[in-house]
């Protein structure tokens, strides 16, 4: 499943990649696009396996999966 | 040459920062936290890792919490200045520094109650006078770790106790100790701690931050306002943090520079401070300002020359025998009106990690001959 996280900060985005990263999947960070959020400005695009525990970190706003969209 | 003044900036600096400064400037010096591509992106992820780093260095349980400014007493003016206000009571000691009595004696002028604990001829606070000062109604205590003119370790735990009995923020001046003394605010109980970059932790210079406690993050405001790269549609300062107490472009290179120096390992060696303690206390011609044992006091030493003026044995140290000191009041006339040696100040000598036993002992021999 692909997703696409937004963030309240920049420290949250890179918080977030690392958390991901760190279960073994790759993330790519990129400008947010402005119909989801004008929050920090970055998001977090990944890919992940349906039913994964998304991580507890700091200033996440929202996660949308990209299929939805 | 021997570089004896480690206290006001670290020389050499620890292995890989001048390279990694220059990797950054020279190969993609992107701004983080505004340009959404790879190199933006890696050098905001650098950043993050120091600042995690670094919150684990100082015993801080949220990296959000450690904040970086251009040095140690632009943090110290973010903590004086953004907690304490014109009708607040805050207390202090006599071994501080101008960076910490400027922004208090400022303070003072607008109507703060300024309150000084008196130390011993040692150098080392007195808890009974900072127990009698610091009264429940009191906001702050700003003191130093350790003296940056004789070296005197402050009683900082004891202080912590006496604050967070009473409901005192407690701000610290790490300049001298951060680096060379383990530090765990959380442990102690710090509520603010400033530290430079440049100096124990061997980064360059323009470095240097403050790690807060929970509540104190809650409770300072900001002193500067500007572009954090969040919350962009606002003209209000994000209360988020880092954001909130870092606005601007930070200094980039020397967080570079600083993440370098955290890698390295090497720090004086057990003994140093111990021999120099001992070999100039047995020189006649001279007063070692402060404690009389090594183990009260990081390893920089004041000098009184007693049969010459200090600034002449300064010169004559650095174009006889090729030793680079530090002489005069060291930006801190309380102390040294404390210690006794104002207003003709000392000679400071402060080893850093590098220097060798056979330099030091160059030294020692170099300090007797001009104490002749």
């Amino acid at each position: 499943m692909k997703y696409v996280a937004t963030f309240h900060s920049h420290y949250g985005a890179m918080a977030f990649k690392k958390a991901i990263e760190q279960r073994g999947f790759s993330v790519t960070l990129m400008p947010v696009p402005r119909h989801l959020s004008s929050s920090c400005g970055t998001c977090a695009r990944f890919e992940v396996p349906e039913g994964f525990s998304m991580p507890d970190t700091p200033e996440l706003d929202m996660i949308y999966r990209e299929d939805d969209r | 040459m021997i570089f004896m003044d480690n206290a006001s900036g670290s020389f050499p600096k620890a292995p890989g920062v001048a390279r990694a400064m220059a990797d950054f400037i020279q190969h993609g010096a992107s701004n983080i936290a505004r340009g959404g591509y790879p190199a933006a992106y890696g050098a905001a992820e650098r950043v993050f890792d120091l600042r995690s780093r670094l919150a684990v260095f100082f015993g801080c349980s949220d990296p959000r919490r450690v904040i970086f400014t251009s040095g140690i007493t632009a943090s110290l003016n973010f903590l004086i200045g953004g907690l304490i206000r014109p009708g607040d009571r805050v207390v202090t000691t006599e071994m501080e520094h101008n960076s910490v009595a400027r922004p208090l004696t400022a303070l003072a002028k607008r109507g703060a109650g300024l309150l000084r604990a008196v130390c011993g001829t040692d150098g080392i606070t007195d808890l009974e006078s900072l127990d009698a000062l610091l009264t429940p109604d009191t906001r702050a205590l700003v003191m130093t770790h350790a003296s940056n003119v004789c070296g005197s370790i402050q009683p900082l735990e004891e202080a912590a106790r006496l604050c967070a009995g009473r409901g005192i923020f407690l701000i610290v001046d790490s300049a001298q100790t951060a680096g060379y003394l383990p530090i765990n605010i959380e442990a102690i109980g710090i509520d603010g701690l400033a530290f430079s970059g440049h100096k124990g932790l061997l980064g360059p210079q323009g470095t240097g931050g403050m790690v807060l406690s929970e509540k104190l993050a809650a409770a300072l405001r900001p002193v500067f306002h500007g572009g954090t790269g969040s919350f962009s549609d606002s003209t209000e300062t994000p209360e988020i943090l880092p954001d909130r107490f870092e606005p601007g472009t930070l200094n980039l290179p020397g967080l570079m520079g600083l993440a370098a120096a955290m890698d390295y390992e090497g720090r004086p060696r057990a003994g140093e401070k111990e021999y120099l303690q001992q070999a100039l206390s047995d020189i006649d011609g001279v007063r070692v300002l402060g404690p009389r044992d090594a183990a009260t006091k990081v390893g920089l030493f004041a000098l009184d020359f007693l049969k010459r003026d200090n600034g002449e044995a300064a010169l004559i140290l650095e174009e006889t025998f090729g030793i680079l000191t530090r002489c005069g009041l060291h930006c801190s006339p309380w102390a040294h009106k404390a210690l006794g040696s104002f207003p003709r100040g000392a000679v400071r000598l402060s080893p850093g990690p590098a220097v060798t036993r056979q330099e030091l002992e160059q030294v020692v021999t170099a300090v007797e001959e001009v104490s002749k």
